[in-house]
C-alpha cells in the first residue's frame, strides 16, 4: 500500500489503516514528543494527541509533504503548546534521558570515546541546531520538511543543521589532533554559546 | 555518483547543507551513523499501548443502522440512503477481492468460521475499507495479522455473500 492509499483509506474512515500510520510513525512521534516533554509520560501524553489531531485533521491532508513530516509538525507543535501550558523549559537534551548528562563532567571528557562524546556534544547543542540534526540525520527528512516542522525559513533550518554539525566539527577535531583536554573543554563551552543566543520559537 | 559508493547517502546530505568538500563535517557524519546518540526507543509494548489508548479516545466507528426503521419513503426509499451508496461500494470492493482471490487457485487451510479473517489476509486494504463502509471493522479482521495467504474462491465467495446478506443486501 503506498502513502497515497493509506492517506485515502484514513480520509475514508478505515480503522485499520490508521492504526497501521500509528504503527508506522509512532517511533518518530514518540522520538519528537521526548525531545520536549523529558518524560516517559509527557511524550506519550503529546503521541496521543498528535495522533488524535492527526485522525481529525486527516481530511485536510494533501500530500504537499510527507504523511511523516506532517504527523511531525503536530508532534512539534503539539508539545510546544503542552510545555507552554506546564511552563517548562522547551527542548531538553535527548542524550540527557537515557544516561542522565544533565550536568556535563569536564574531568570525563578525556576518558570518553568518540561516540560519547559526540553524544555529549549534541547534548549541548543550542535547541534548533539539535532538532534540524536530529531530524535531517535520524529521520532522514529534507530541509524542506525541517523547515516546515520547525517553523521557519528553508535557509534557517539549513543554518542551524550547518552550524549543528560545523560545532560538532570542532569537538572532533580537537581530539584528533591532540589538542589537550583545555582545548576540548573550550570546544564544549562554545557549545553554550549558541545556545544562550537562541530563544526556542 | 554510484549508490554503492555513497550507501548512506552522506555526501548528499554534506552537499544538500553546502558542506560537501568538508572532510572533518564527512567524518562527523561518518561518526553520527556510527553512533545513532538522538533516537530514544519507546517503552517494550508501548506501540500497542498507544493504539489501545488511542481507540478509546476516538469516536466509536459508525454502526450499521437499522435499515427497515431508516429507510421510509415508499418501496425505493432505500435509494436516497447514504448506506446504500456505502452498501454499493462494498459490493464493488468484494467484486475485487473475488477477482483478486480467484486468481490464485489456492485450497483454503481453514474452515468457514475465520473465511473473512481469511479474506481479510487476502487483501486487507479491500476487505477494511469494504466493512468500513458498511459500519465499522469486524473484530477478528481487525485482530488478525495482515498476511494474506492462499484462500479457497467458494469460500471468500461464501463470506462476501454473508456479508452482503448482513448488509440488507442479496
Amino acid at each position: 500500500m503506498t502513502e497515497q492509499e493509506l492517506v485515502r483509506a484514513i480520509q475514508a474512515g478505515d480503522r485499520g489503516a490508521f492504526d497501521m500510520m500509528v504503527r508506522l510513525h509512532h517511533r518518530s512521534v514518540y522520538n519528537m514528543a521526548i525531545r520536549f516533554m523529558r518524560d516517559h509520560g509527557g511524550a506519550d501524553d503529546v503521541a496521543q494527541d498528535t495522533f488524535l489531531k492527526a485522525y481529525h485533521a486527516i481530511g485536510s491532508f494533501r500530500g504537499d509533504s510527507s504523511l511523516k513530516s506532517w504527523l511531525l509538525r503536530i508532534a512539534s507543535n503539539t508539545a510546544k503548546n503542552a510545555l507552554r501550558s506546564r511552563d517548562r523549559r522547551p527542548m531538553v537534551d535527548v542524550a540527557d534521558v537515557p544516561l542522565g548528562w544533565n550536568h556535563l563532567d569536564f574531568q570525563r571528557l578525556e576518558k570518553m570515546q568518540t561516540g560519547e562524546l559526540l553524544k555529549a556534544a549534541i547534548a549541548r547543542l543550542s535547541p534548533k541546531q539539535k532538532q534540524a540534526l536530529e531530524l535531517r540525520i535520524y529521520e532522514d527528512l529534507s530541509f524542506k520538511e525541517i523547515a516546515e516542522i520547525m517553523d521557519a525559513p528553508f535557509d534557517t533550518a539549513k543554518a542551524n543543521f550547518r552550524h549543528a554539525i560545523l560545532n560538532l566539527k570542532k569537538i572532533l577535531e580537537s581530539v584528533d589532533k591532540g589538542r589537550g583536554f583545555e582545548e576540548l573543554k573550550r570546544a564544549f563551552e562554545s557549545l553554550s554559546e549558541d545556545l544562550d543566543n537562541e530563544t526556542l520559537g | 555518483m554510484k549508490r554503492s559508493d555513497d550507501p548512506f547517502g552522506l555526501r548528499k546530505i554534506l552537499a544538500d547543507a553546502d558542506l560537501g568538500n568538508d572532510a572533518g563535517a564527512e567524518k562527523v557524519l561518518s561518526e553520527l551513523f556510527r553512533t545513532p546518540t538522538a533516537s530514544v526507543e519507546p517503552p517494550p509494548g508501548y506501540e500497542n499501548r498507544l493504539l489501545s489508548a488511542l481507540h478509546d479516545k476516538l469516536p466509536a466507528p459508525r454502526a450499521a443502522p437499522a435499515r427497515e426503521a431508516e429507510t421510509g419513503g415508499g418501496m425505493f426509499g432505500f435509494l436516497r440512503l447514504p448506506q446504500f451508496a456505502w452498501g454499493m461500494t462494498g459490493v464493488a470492493m468484494a467484486a475485487l477481492v473475488l477477482v483478486s482471490v480467484s486468481r490464485t487457485n489456492e485450497v483454503s487451510p481453514v474452515g468457514g468460521d475465520d473465511i473473512l479473517v481469511q479474506t481479510a489476509r487476502k487483501d486487507p486494504a479491500a476487505v477494511n475499507g469494504w466493512l468500513a463502509s458498511i459500519g465499522g471493522r469486524d473484530r477478528r479482521v481487525a485482530a488478525a495479522d495482515i498476511d494474506l495467504s492462499g484462500e479457497d474462491p467458494e469460500n471468500v465467495d461464501k463470506a462476501l455473500r454473508a456479508v452482503a446478506r448482513q448488509m440488507g443486501m442479496k
